[in-house]
């Protein structure tokens, strides 16, 4: 408290903008909330540099696997894309990082709300990636779908579909890849073994960005 | 060596600006935030973001109202959507505008960047990322870091949006020109509400970000 304290108590209040912030009445407060985020500060630390590795872990275990996707998406008629929920962004994010290349054709099955929804209320989320493979697939398409779970049913119905048309099939999957892995709908399975969702989709993004780099003009950046 | 440029030191940096941004996001959203996830030329980004804490992956967590806003009129389609009090996370290499204009509309945001020289004075975080491909990590932690700090809500920033008014306050504070009206009379939209105030600069567009004191208003804010 300074002596003015008595004439302008607001001088003690932390102020943004004009948004105060109340004073806290609990002494321990400060130091508890000090403790709080350092404690957020060190564990994020240790997740980021763990993911980091993760990252590098399933770069490693799929250079082959990578190298092959590549060739296919590089030779493919047009490439389709799907995913649920995040995965589905991170599938959206393949094609934005494609779009350098303007030899590349490619469609996403995510992009479009009326479509979607009219599928999944119509006949139902689990046949709704497989009806629009089915409209748009043709022989020598590619289709690439990302699932954390690697058992996403809707995913595996697409990938069903894709097989019967003759398209080409890249599935990454998480938890050692579930059910993508020796699966005869799937061509190539880029695979992560990690127990967390989020270690997973971040190792999935490291994998798309080494993909879209074996696909640059000038091979690998 | 840039900091950037060394892994145990990034992470950290990521860490430390990210963790003091989930004490401020959970801070809004224990009062009632919306969240709004924004990052301009990179959608699916912003979809990611939204969709993480609307429908999250961790059964028993807390799930936010959170929305994308999407497309190319990332000004005009924020101004529409947001209200003082919500959590605006942005992202990209161009973040500097909507921070400011986040902060007029009394938003509380958190900028996470990469590729960018920007200055992003007017966000409340800023999380500066070596490239994009950090960008989900980075956002999956402020998640997970929200998380917990919903977990401690007696640590929470209490926030208090009271009387005070742009016109007395000691401080000149961001606005943004809602209206115009005639004797050099302006409208702003401010961080406690509309003002009504006499313009000094000449020439007040609908859309300038311009500095309220007292009433008045006394300059433009201009940003990179």
């Amino acid at each position: 408290m300074n002596p003015t304290s008595f004439l302008y108590p607001f001088l003690d209040e932390p102020v943004a903008g004009l948004v105060r912030t109340a004073a806290p009445s609990d002494p321990g407060r400060a130091q508890r909330r000090s403790a709080l985020l350092a404690d957020l500060s060190r564990s994020a630390t240790e997740k980021w540099l763990a993911s980091k590795a993760a990252s590098t872990t399933a770069l490693g275990a799929n250079k082959e696997g990578l190298q092959i996707a590549a060739s296919l998406l590089g030779s493919a008629g047009r490439i389709l894309i799907a995913g649920n929920g995040g995965s589905s962004c991170d599938a959206a994010r393949l094609i934005r990082l494609l779009s350098v290349r303007p030899d590349l054709r490619a469609l996403s099955l995510i992009s479009d709300p009326a479509a979607l929804t009219a599928l999944a209320n119509d006949i139902g989320v689990e046949r709704m990636f497989a009806r629009l493979v089915d409209a748009f697939g043709r022989p020598g398409d590619a289709l690439v779908v990302l699932s954390t779970s690697g058992q996403s049913p809707n995913l595996l119905a697409a990938l069903a579909s894709a097989r019967r048309r003759g398209l080409h099939t890249i599935a990454f999957g998480g938890y050692g890849g579930g059910r993508f892995v020796d699966n005869r709908d799937v061509d190539i399975a880029i695979t992560v073994d990690d127990p967390s969702v989020h270690r997973i989709q971040e190792a999935q993004a490291a994998l798309i960005d080494a993909l879209v780099g074996l696909l640059m003009p000038g091979g690998p950046t | 060596m840039n900091c950037l440029d060394d892994p145990a030191a990034s992470a950290e940096a990521a860490a430390l600006a990210l963790a003091g941004a989930a004490m401020g996001v959970a801070s809004r959203i224990a009062a009632g935030a919306t969240l709004w996830a924004i990052a301009p030329g990179f959608d699916d980004h912003a979809r990611h973001v939204a969709v993480e804490f609307l429908h999250p992956v961790v059964v028993g967590t807390r799930a936010v109202p959170a929305v994308a806003l999407t497309g190319t009129n990332s000004v005009e389609s924020a101004r529409l959507a947001l209200c003082a009090g919500d959590v605006a996370i942005l992202l990209g290499p161009t973040t500097a505008e909507l921070a400011a204009r986040c902060r007029a509309w009394g938003a509380t945001t958190v900028a996470l960047v990469w590729n960018t020289d920007e200055v992003i004075l007017h966000a409340d975080h800023v999380v500066r990322l070596g490239d994009e491909s950090d960008a989900v990590r980075a956002y999956h932690l402020l998640w997970e870091l929200t998380q917990v700090c919903l977990e401690h809500p007696d640590l929470l920033a209490a926030q208090d949006f009271g009387p005070t008014c742009a016109v007395c306050a000691d401080e000149a504070v961001l606005g943004e020109v809602s209206a115009i009206y005639a004797d050099e009379e302006v409208e702003l939209r401010t961080p406690c509400g509309p003002v009504r105030a006499a313009a000094l600069v000449s020439n007040l567009a609908l859309g300038d970000l311009v500095l309220a004191h007292a009433g008045t208003v006394v300059g433009r804010e201009y940003v990179e």
